[in-house]
Parts: C-alpha cells; structure tokens; sequence
C-alpha cells in the first residue's frame, strides 16, 4: 500500500516540477494586480510541499498498512479492462463511436463479468441500441460515424 | 415573500410534460444509482451530465437534481431489506430498517422511510425557498475581497472535513487548482501548461469528473466484485402505508432529523453521511427508549430519512446563493451550472432566477415523484436492479465512453476520461479525497480572478483581505477552522500514545 502511494507522490512532485518549469517564462505580476505566473508557480510549490510533507507521514509511520494493494487476481482484470478502454478509444476514430462501443461492451461482458456469449451478445446490442436512441434519437447529439455504423 | 413568488414562476417554467418526463426519468435512475454500492450521489449526477448536453437548460438541470435526490432515496431500500447500504448516508438507515424487516415490518419500513424522506426533502426545500434570497441578498454586497475569501473558506472547509487526511486533503485541493487553471488565460491571453491544442480551453470538467466517478468506480467495482442479493419482497402494498401511530410516534424525529439534515447540508464539507450519524445520535439521546434504537426504533429510522434527505436542499443553499458547493455532488452541479453559461456567485440569483428558481421547483416535483415511486414501485427498482448489477461494469463504462465523445465530438476527451478513470480508481483505495479535486479544480478560475480583481482596486495592496470587515471576519473563520482541526488532531495523537 505504502508502496504504490510513495509511487503516485512522487508522480505528483513530478508534475508540479513540470507544471513550474513549464511556466517560468510567465510573468508573476501585471502592475497592481498578479500575473499568468503567479498562481501556477505558487500552487505547484504548494502541491510539492504537500507530497513532502505526505512523504514524511507516511516515512514516520509505526504501523503501516499492511496487506497486498490489489485483491487477487485483480491486476490481471484491472489491466484488462484498461486495455479495453485503450482498445475502445483507438476503435473509434476508425470503426465509429457505436461499433466500438459494442466491442467494448461484448468483451467485458464476457471477459470480466463472465457471461456466456448469448447473453452478452443480448446485452450489448440492447444497451448499444438504448444509448443510439438517446444521444441520436432523443438528444440530437449524433455522435462520430466510422466505417461500420 | 419574494421566494415564494420567484417559485410559482419556476413551477410555471418547469411544468412542460418534457420536463415532468425528464425529472422522473432522473428520480428513476437516481434511485437505481443509490440501490448499487459503490455508486454514490457524485458518480450518479457525473453520469447523468453527457445526457444535458443536448436539453434545454431547465430541462438539464432539472435532470440532474432529479438523479441527486434520487439516490438520497434509493439507498436505503437495500439498507432495509438486505442489510447493505446503497451509499454511505444509507448506513445509519440499516442500524433500525434492518430490524424492524427481520421482525416482519419491513413494508412499514419502506413506507415510513419513504415519507420521512419527502418529509425531510420538503422541509429542507422550503428553508432553500426562503432562506436562499436573504443570503442573496446580503452576498449581493460582497465585492472581490470577500469574494475570494469566500472561495478560500470554501475550500478550506472542505480539504479539512473531507477525509482523515488533512494533508491527503490539501494535496487534492492543490492538485485540482492546478488542473483547474491549464489551459488560455483570458486576462493575458497567455497559455499556461497547453501540451496539447484541445488544452487551449482548459482540461474539459465533465470528462474529468466522467472519468473519476464512472471509470474509477467501475475499476473498482471489477476489483472488488461488489454484488447485492437483492430478491423481491414479500409482502404487499397495503403492508407499506405505516398506521397513524406510526406516523404519530415518526412526526418529531423526522422534524428533527430534517432540521439537523438542513444546517449540516449548509456546512461545506459535511453532507449527508454526517448529518445521518448527528441526527442519530441525537435522537437516541432525546428518546425515552434509547434501549430499542440499532434494534427496529422507528424513531431512529425516520430521523435518519428526514435528515438524509433535508441535506440535499441545504447544500444547495451555499451554492446557489454563494457560488460555493460544499460537497462532491454540488461541486459538480456547480460545474455544470458554468457549463451552461451561469456565473455562479450572489448575483446567480439575480441574473439567472428565472433557471435558478425553475430548478428548485424541478426539486419539489422530483421529491413528489419519489415519494410515490418509492411506495408503488419498489418491485420495479428491484427488477432494474437485477438486470442492471449483473452489466454493470460494462454499461457504466460504455456511457463514461459515449458521454465523453458527446462533449465535443473528439477522442480527446475520452483520453482524459481514461487517465482520470485510473487516478480516480487510485485515489479511492488509497483513501484521498476526490471531493476537494473537484471542488478547486470548478473554482480555481473564479477564485484566481476575484484574487485579481481586489488586488487591482487595492492598486496592489495586499492586506485589502484583512482590513475589511467582512473578509478579515471570513480569514478569522478559516483560522479557526485550520487551528481547530490541528488541536484535534494533536489531541487525538496525545490520547493514543497514552492509551499505548
């Protein structure tokens, strides 16, 4: 547990650094009032004095949590499901926003709530179909088209 | 009496058949959303908001508190029949539902339940009608200084409350400025962290409260594997309608439940889970069978429901009155008043009555949906239920995908969405507070803006935020809360080494 959070401080001091860096050409202030500096600067230096001060609390402590930080077997679904997502997003520029969706939907279903193929089959046309009918149908937000819907 | 008139013209904007519609089919899926563990207020209203891109104004407001008060209800019905909490308000239900549904009353507990919580959304609604214009009122006065303040109070309160973690708390609060404040400034015209051109208008809000609600939850959810047995009931309807000694014995926990619900909604950082525990406790002391309460006390029960409930409506009153949200939920209902081209602040009220009011009256028919619904239907809800927890992972992350392309028609939202998904799952199991995120990451513009405004009719004086009495008497508040909150947590340290 202790682990992982150390990792994410450290990213957040990363990102302020990178976020103080990346406006140290801007201006602090603008004559009676702050300037486009002041604020980004002044928050990053506090973000990287809070991950400090998080990292010594986490250094002092007697008891840390102890225990795995995922459940069993959990990385390997974790990992899949973001996959999925990644996969998704890319489909969508190429195979159409609904198309890719249903993809999405079909290998979750039947990848990580373990459903049998019929019944994911069912479910992801109907909720693919449900989500057609309100953003197109309803809401007049058609959303991007591909190559197969 | 002005709120009262200022409410007739909301009910006459908001009573359109499509309206009425879209305000049952928000209390519907809100009660659904409140039934799932693990699916909270926040993450229902953050789902629901792809949905009010393409409605009117009214109409996508109204849908949103329609989901928001939804879920106040719909977490108690597996809290009284199974046992297990829709969200976290929802646990002090099961404390008596639970066992007035072992003793065979659990139709009663439904029922009293379910009229403890309008009774509690109404009371809480109208302080909201008529409480909301004198604050207005008196805010309309502020100028930048107090303004800004405000802000810091707001955030302050909430990165103090909100968790066990002062410092995991502050972090976030940062963290969200920070993201809050990429993107083109509008004062200098400089771009500030752009790595991207979609980044020239800013990291888009609703793909990231999309994807630390819905993709966090459902990663979660995949980890954790949270399913609720939930069967249809076996009793009937007439069993639900509570006798008129139950209501007797229920009338003054509710009023007091609903009282004790309002006040702590107002209080930025607090909510519904606090008010629940103080409104149960509180009750146990004033009963003259404090023995029977965690064992069926109806009193306990109802009290719990009216305060539950009542919060809503009092967490509205800061934002709509102040501009401040004093929770995740009206953090991001705040988002989307600004989404939809409001200036949330004091002078919301002046400027967009006519949405403010309508939306209000939007809340007093979805409190009336619901009470109805959660009397008549509850075997439909359950049905849902079934269908939907079996797919949930897949149709929540389905409609966080399609929400995030409907934002503006491009996959970089939906890249946002992702990122934010994992850091939202992140941060949930190591405990760090999503709600001061969003609450700094909706007010960073506003607040470095006022900070600029006073500055420059200071000419550059910074102590124009001490000197004047409303904004040194805020600073004052903010002091206290900060050193209160170090003595306590000092105190608590030196009683556990003593205790070791």
């Amino acid at each position: 547990m202790r682990k992982i959070e150390m990792f994410l401080l450290l990213f957040f001091l990363v990102l302020s650094v990178g976020a103080y860096v990346s406006c140290s050409h801007l201006p602090v202030d603008a004559g009676y009032a702050i300037g486009p500096g002041f604020m980004p600067k002044a928050i990053s230096v506090l973000i990287a004095a809070a991950v400090l001060l998080r990292i010594g609390e986490l250094a002092r402590l007697k008891d840390p949590e102890k225990g795995r930080f995922f459940a069993e077997g959990a990385p390997r679904c974790l990992l899949l499901v973001v996959a999925l997502l990644v996969l998704a997003v890319l489909g969508m520029e190429s195979l159409g926003v609904y198309t890719s969706v249903f993809g999405f939907m079909i290998a979750v279903l039947l990848f990580i709530s373990r459903q049998a193929l019929v019944q994911s089959l069912m479910a992801s046309v109907a909720t693919t179909g449900v989500f057609y009918l309100i953003f197109d149908l309803w809401l007049k937000l058609p959303l991007p088209g591909g190559l197969l819907f | 009496m002005t709120g009262l008139h200022d409410l007739i013209l909301g009910f006459a904007a908001v009573l359109s058949p499509y309206n009425l519609l879209v305000i049952f089919f928000g209390s519907m899926v809100g009660t659904v959303v409140g039934m799932l563990p693990g699916l909270g207020p926040s993450a229902g209203i953050a789902l629901m908001i792809p949905l009010t891109l393409g409605m009117p104004k009214i109409a996508g407001l109204a849908l949103l508190v329609g989901v928001y008060m939804g879920t106040m209800y719909g977490g108690r019905i597996s809290s009284i029949l199974i046992n297990t909490p829709g969200d976290a308000p929802a646990i002090m239900t099961a404390m008596d539902g639970y066992p007035l549904m072992q003793q065979g009353r659990g139709g009663m507990a439904l029922g009293i339940s379910a009229i403890a919580s309008f009774f509690g959304g109404c009371f809480g609604l109208v302080v909201l009608t008529f409480g909301a214009p004198v604050i207005a009122g008196y805010a309309i006065r502020f100028g930048s200084a107090e303004y800004f303040m405000l802000m810091v109070m707001g955030l302050s309160f909430i990165s103090v409350l909100a968790g066990k973690s002062i410092t995991k708390a502050l972090l976030m609060t940062f963290l969200g400025f920070l993201v809050g404040m990429v993107g083109s400034d509008y004062v200098s015209g400089y771009s500030r962290m752009v790595f991207h051109q979609e980044l020239i208008e800013g990291v888009d809000f609703v793909a990231v409260i999309i994807g630390l609600y819905g993709i966090g939850e459902v990663l979660f959810n995949v980890e954790k594997r949270v399913t609720v047995a939930l069967e249809q009931p076996h009793f009937s309807l007439r069993q639900m309608f509570p006798g008129a000694q139950d209501i007797k014995k229920a009338i003054a926990p509710m009023l007091r439940g609903s009282l004790i619900g309002t006040l702590v909604g107002i209080l930025p950082g607090a909510g519904g889970t606090t008010a629940t525990f103080i409104s149960y406790a509180v009750e146990k002391k004033v009963s003259k069978t404090p023995e029977k309460f965690g064992q069926g006390a109806l009193e306990g029960l109802a009290s719990v429901e009216g305060s539950n409930n009542a919060s809503v409506p009092g967490a509205l009153i800061p934002l709509l009155t102040l501009g401040i949200p004093g929770s995740g939920g009206t953090a991001i209902m705040l988002g989307a008043l600004i989404m939809y081209g409001l200036k949330p602040g004091p002078l919301l009220m002046v400027e967009s009555g006519d949405v403010v009011w309508a939306t209000i009256a939007g809340l007093y028919a979805a409190n009336f949906f619901l009470l109805i619904s959660n009397i008549l239907l509850i075997p439909l809800f359950i049905s849902l239920m079934q269908i939907i927890q079996k797919r949930l992972t897949a149709t929540v992350a389905a409609l966080c995908l399609l929400g995030a392309v409907a934002i503006n028609y491009t996959t970089f939202n939906v890249w946002v969405v992702v990122v934010f998904g994992v850091l939202g799952y992140l941060f949930k199991k190591l405990n760090y507070p999503t709600a001061p995120f969003i609450l700094s990451l909706v007010l960073a513009p506003l607040t470095e803006n006022y900070f600029r405004q006073a500055l420059m009719l200071a000419r550059g004086d910074f102590t124009v935020f001490f000197t004047r009495p409303i904004s040194l008497s805020i600073f004052l508040v903010i002091l206290g809360t900060f050193v209160f909150s170090f003595l306590k947590k000092f105190r608590h340290g030196k009683s556990s080494q003593a205790a070791a």
